[in-house]
């Protein structure tokens, strides 16, 4: 009766790969945290248009929203009319080549939206877009 | 010690209770109202209480002869404006009479004026290098230097200076037949609009020979005009007619109220009569004018006119009668009764005084402060009288060759004025002059940027609305010059002012500006509850600026800030209906009360005109507006004092 002597190895866990998947996953969140933009958008429904033009996200834009009520957001917070003067004076001493990104509600009456165009202008800052939904 | 001290506090307080509880017994009532503003119950119990009848007269008497000084210093102004008005209604008249040759002296002028404007479009062309002349049948070649064809454009430039002049000599006395003659002949022979150029280097143009051919066109076609003018003197005797509607009108005159020394010794209630049947007398008066001047500018009879305006001018009731009270005052709260009555009759005089002003004011386009002061001081001074004040007006609305300044407008405030006879002194304050030919204001062609300091200024109401412009900032590109309006406000209001204009009550706004504010305090609506304001943002497409929300007897806010590239001095001409004030808070936070009226006035574009120095920067501005009656509006309009420095 021949005796089989199994030369058994002691049964190992290799972490390299885990270590791996971890660092792998790691920088993965890293690289997308870094990168995921600031959502400035509201809960309003936009004004279509066939005529808008596709643009590449900004990265460097105020956003104003204007709600059908007329309560207005300032980069997608709740802010007031008093605020919005404050900020876009302070904007326009700064240099006016920044871009000013409206978001106003379908149902919003226009003499709000007038009113922020009136205030942008009057501060110097001319670069102002209307966020529309593409009718397409 | 402690003892000591907290009797003495003790003793102190219950004094000083004692005192507020007990007023002293000698005081007199009436004045303790006045001082408090407010009836407590110790003062109605004693308003209650009689008093003896000797002491009842004497109260009377001297609250009636206070009240009579200020109501016959109220008629004493009106019958001022009364005279005034006659005055303004028979001149209105006499121009109906003549109208006939105005129109036709305008109307036969005109293509010579436009004449003249042609030709010299036209060489103004040819000094801009532009190749196309108004005849088109033949080209210059422009490759001469501009400066050989100004001579003739000056030329004509000249002349249609000089024909302006004279167009504005006719409108304002277009009777005078030899001025008419001798300007057209002098004109002929004077002028020299037509001279070739002297020029060594027109020697050498090319087209010589076509330059001529087209200066003697343009020579021909102003002359054929001028030809045609000289024979105006016939023209007008075989076109004159006389208007006979000049009777009816007169008489009118004889309804004038009774207004002698003896009348005005009556009481309170003959002398509210008196102001009354003035304040009718004068509106008659006004609407003649008015009926007048469309009768003139329509070309219709005056009853035409007349009918045409259809005034149902409401008579004010006879509340005199309240004064007519027999009732022998017993107790205080009598005299306190009485008291109220004849303040109520002053006041009720005074607006009929302000609204005869506010006629006057109209029909001259001079600012009722301005009025109001002249008559003030025409008092005090009898060298200065309202009809003074309109001869140095008309005089400065004449014009001159001499004299650069064409007319003016007046200003507000005490000052002097400045005058070419230097008589009349002491009425006006801020006010400019500028030269004709550099603002354009009341020839109304160009703007240019050289007004001088301190002296006489005029705006003209028509050409300002037709070429305004709104705006609020003011850089050294702007391609905008002249005149421009705020267009853009924040508005707050109605607040109550019950009629008064009480600028000691504060509102909110003139704490602070804050655009999220909302104040529960606003004038009762038709419900009777308080309105929750809040400020609305307004823009106008018009110079007068009307309050959303527009209700009487009220107080509104408003607010705007303007942008300044540098520190600027500016001409500001604001206006109101009724009575405003206005701030003005520079970058650096100071706060400056630029304007305050007190009068309630209709809006007049060149109410007051100021020069203002707005500094570097966002300068804030704020207007309290206080509206009494009907219609409420508020203006601001300005202009540079100087052509901005790149």
């Amino acid at each position: 009766m021949s005796r089989i002597v199994l030369d058994e190895e002691e049964a190992d866990v290799t972490i390299s790969p885990l270590i791996d998947c971890v660092f792998l996953l790691l920088i993965f969140f890293l690289v997308s945290t870094m990168f995921k933009k600031e959502n400035k958008d509201i809960d309003i429904e936009l004004p279509e248009s066939a005529t808008s033009i596709k643009v590449l996200p900004l990265s460097d834009f105020t956003a104003i929203g204007i709600k059908s009520e007329g309560q207005l957001f300032l980069d997608g917070k709740p802010s007031s009319k008093t605020h919005i003067h404050l900020y876009l004076s302070r904007l326009g001493l700064n240099g006016s080549e920044r871009t000013i990104r409206l978001d106003v509600d379908k149902e919003t009456p226009f003499h709000h939206v007038v009113e922020v165009i009136d205030i942008c202008r009057f501060r110097g800052l001319q670069n102002i877009r209307i966020k529309t939904k593409d009718k397409g | 010690m402690f003892h000591i001290a907290f009797l003495f506090i003790i003793h102190n307080a219950s004094l000083f209770s004692f005192v507020v509880i007990h007023p002293d017994k000698e005081e007199n009532p009436v004045k303790s109202k006045k001082k408090t503003g407010t009836i407590n119950r110790t003062d109605r119990m004693k308003n209650k209480t009689t008093i003896p009848q000797k002491e009842a007269i004497k109260l009377q008497e001297s609250l009636r002869r206070k009240h009579i000084g200020d109501m016959r210093a109220n008629i004493a102004e009106m019958i001022q404006i009364k005279r005034a008005m006659e005055k303004i209604k028979l001149d209105s008249l006499k121009k109906i009479k003549n109208r006939k040759k105005k129109s036709y002296l305008i109307r036969e002028l005109q293509p010579y004026e436009k004449a003249l404007t042609t030709v010299l479009s036209e060489y103004s062309k040819i000094s801009r290098k532009e190749t196309t002349l108004f005849n088109k049948e033949f080209q210059i070649e422009l490759d001469f230097d501009s400066s050989l064809a100004q001579q003739s454009y000056d030329g004509i430039k000249n002349a249609l200076n000089n024909l302006e002049i004279f167009l504005d000599k006719i409108r304002a006395d277009y009777d005078n037949r030899e001025l008419v003659e001798s300007f057209s002949n002098e004109w002929i022979k004077k002028d020299s609009t037509f001279f070739t150029p002297i020029h060594e280097r027109f020697l050498d143009f090319k087209d010589r020979e076509g330059f001529r051919k087209f200066q003697r066109q343009a020579k021909d076609r102003v002359f054929e005009k001028i030809a045609d003018f000289k024979d105006y003197k016939k023209k007008i005797d075989t076109n004159m007619m006389q208007m006979n509607n000049v009777d009816t009108s007169m008489k009118r005159f004889e309804e004038a109220p009774d207004v002698s020394s003896e009348t005005l010794k009556a009481g309170p209630e003959g002398l509210y009569d008196i102001s009354r049947s003035l304040e009718n007398y004068i509106g008659k008066v006004y609407t003649d004018v008015r009926a007048a001047e469309l009768a003139i500018i329509e070309n219709i009879s005056f009853d035409e006119a007349f009918a045409r305006l259809r005034t149902n001018r409401s008579e004010r009731p006879d509340w005199g009668e309240k004064l007519h009270t027999t009732k022998k005052a017993e107790t205080l709260e009598d005299i306190d009764k009485y008291s109220q009555t004849l303040t109520e009759a002053v006041n009720k005089t005074d607006k009929m005084r302000i609204r005869t002003l506010n006629m006057l004011s109209r029909i001259t386009d001079m600012s009722m402060n301005f009025l109001s002061l002249t008559l003030k001081e025409g008092k005090k001074n009898s060298t200065l009288s309202l009809e003074k004040a309109f001869a140095i007006e008309r005089h400065r609305g004449e014009g001159s060759k001499n004299n650069p300044v064409k007319s003016s407008q007046p200003g507000a405030g005490i000052g002097n004025i400045k005058q070419d006879s230097g008589e009349a002194r002491g009425i006006s304050l801020d006010r400019f002059t500028y030269n004709q030919d550099s603002y354009g204001m009341s020839g109304g062609r160009k703007m240019a940027f050289s007004l001088p300091k301190e002296e006489l200024f005029h705006i003209n109401e028509q050409f300002i609305n037709a070429n305004v412009l709104p705006g609020r900032k003011f850089l050294s590109e702007s391609i905008r010059s002249g005149w421009i309006y705020i267009d853009t406000w924040y508005v707050i209001g109605p607040w109550e002012n019950s009629g008064a204009i009480d600028y000691k009550n504060l509102h909110p706004p003139e704490q602070e500006i804050d655009f999220d504010m909302e104040y529960k305090d606003g004038k009762k609506d038709k419900d009777g509850l308080h309105r929750a304001l809040k400020w609305r943002f307004m823009q106008s497409s018009s110079v007068r600026i009307i309050v959303p929300d527009e209700a009487e007897e009220s107080t509104y806010y408003l607010y705007t800030d303007i942008y300044f590239e540098r520190d600027t001095e500016m001409v500001t001409a604001f206006a109101s209906d009724d009575a405003a004030r206005v701030w003005i808070t520079y970058p650096s936070g100071r706060k400056l009360l630029v304007w305050e009226d007190n009068l309630r006035s209709s809006w007049k574009m060149n109410e007051i005109i100021k020069k203002i120095l707005f500094r570097k920067g966002y300068n804030q501005i704020l207007v309290r507006l206080e509206n009494g009656p009907t219609y409420c509006a508020f203006s601001m309009i300005f202009c540079p004092t100087e052509k901005p420095k790149p």
